[in-house]
């Protein structure tokens, strides 16, 4: 008689044949040692697997979960804050040291110590109604002339390091905050 | 009809509130930690997976229906986000088996025997091919059918019978030559 194949004997355990088939499988098993057999080593794996013990979780993973879901905002490293207020300290600096160079773009001499009064900024603003061509008339630009102590270089590592410095402070500040990390996509 | 007991915690979540997506976790990650466990074969790594299952689960929970229990559908997630993982990152079985691992946690001398047993079968379920371990992963432990796992794996019916039986055939050997005593 032909024995029970492998797919009906899987198929009996995960009650899965149709009634009249198995009641086929059932009266050969009853009659065939060997196919018993085979059933029972089945069998046996299925009870292997359901008597696995579930395990204890270690440690509570929804803290983390939660972490990753919400998005950050950084909080600022202690060194990123001094390094806007050394940003801060270089731009002033840089700004002061700039106006001597300010002042030698132009031919006329611009008041750099005493503040303007307010009689003397209405005065301006009056001759800027003038005009636009009548206010450049005034002017003729030249190239930047130093008399201070303040050589070139020294005003260009003092912009190039507030440039460096903004550069390094904003790329930090601006770095992507954490984003949902993930892999592959569910099938 | 009963209303799913995470149907609030769900809709919450729906909205953004990982605080309650969080209340979900602790509900189920016992459950979803097993099945990558039995997918992983490895604590950390399991670990691992499960957070990672949540996390995909969070993006995904608007297309979940909130009035379906979401334990069931927790796991399937996690079954696909291990073996999505394992073909990604292929074996290094070799290695690993080395240090399986710390669930060697003090157990009563009565309670040697049944761990050594459990070891054995999941050092057996290691062994498998990942598709195969996660047919049985579907069909033994979260009792899906045929034909809800072909859905679920998107591969043909003809493939889950194939992979599950084959699986079946591996596991008894391995388990059959194991010294079970
Ligand atoms: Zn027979």
């Amino acid at each position: 008689m032909n024995h029970l194949t492998d797919e009906i004997l899987n198929e009996y355990l995960d009650n899965t044949l149709p009634p009249a088939a198995r009641a086929v499988a059932e009266s050969h098993l009853r009659a065939c040692a060997d196919c018993e057999l085979r059933l029972d080593e089945l069998a046996d794996v299925f009870s292997a697997l359901s008597a696995l013990p579930e395990l204890e979780l270690a440690r509570d993973l929804s803290a983390d979960v939660v972490r990753a879901l919400t998005p950050q905002p950084m909080p600022l490293p202690r060194l990123l804050k001094w390094t806007a207020a050394l940003q801060a300290a270089a731009a002033l600096v840089a700004l002061i040291a700039s106006l001597p160079l300010l002042q030698t773009l132009f031919v006329f001499e611009i008041p750099a110590v005493s503040l303007p009064t307010v009689p003397d900024l209405l005065a301006r603003l009056d001759q800027m109604a003038l005009g636009v061509q009548e206010f450049f008339a005034r002017f003729q630009f030249q190239a930047p002339r130093l008399t201070l102590e303040f050589s070139s270089l020294f005003i260009t590592v003092a912009v190039f390091s507030v440039t460096l410095l903004w550069l390094v402070g904003n790329g930090l500040l601006l770095r992507p905050s954490n984003q949902i990390r993930s892999q592959g996509d569910l099938r | 009809m009963e209303a799913s007991p995470d149907r609030d915690l769900i809709l919450r979540a729906r909205r953004g509130e990982a605080e309650a997506f969080g209340e979900l976790v602790r509900a189920h990650q016992a459950g979803v930690f097993n099945v990558c466990y039995r997918m992983m074969g490895e604590r950390r790594e399991a670990e691992d997976m499960a957070q990672e299952a949540f996390i995909r689960a969070y993006q995904r929970i608007g297309t979940f229906d909130a009035e379906r229990p979401f334990g069931p559908w927790m796991r399937r997630v996690a079954a696909n986000v291990c073996l999505n993982h394992l073909a990604a990152h292929k074996p290094e079985a070799a290695e690993l088996d080395e240090e399986r691992d710390a669930d060697s946690a003090p157990l009563p001398e009565s309670g040697r025997e049944a761990r050594e047993e459990a070891e054995q079968v999941r050092a057996a379920l290691k062994g498998l091919p990942s598709h195969y371990r996660a047919v049985v992963e579907l069909r033994h432990y979260q009792e899906m059918s045929y034909e809800e796992i072909a859905a679920e794996l998107k591969i043909p019916l003809s493939d889950v019978k194939s992979h599950l039986f084959r699986a079946r055939k591996i596991l008894a050997e391995t388990l059959s030559h194991e010294p079970s005593h």
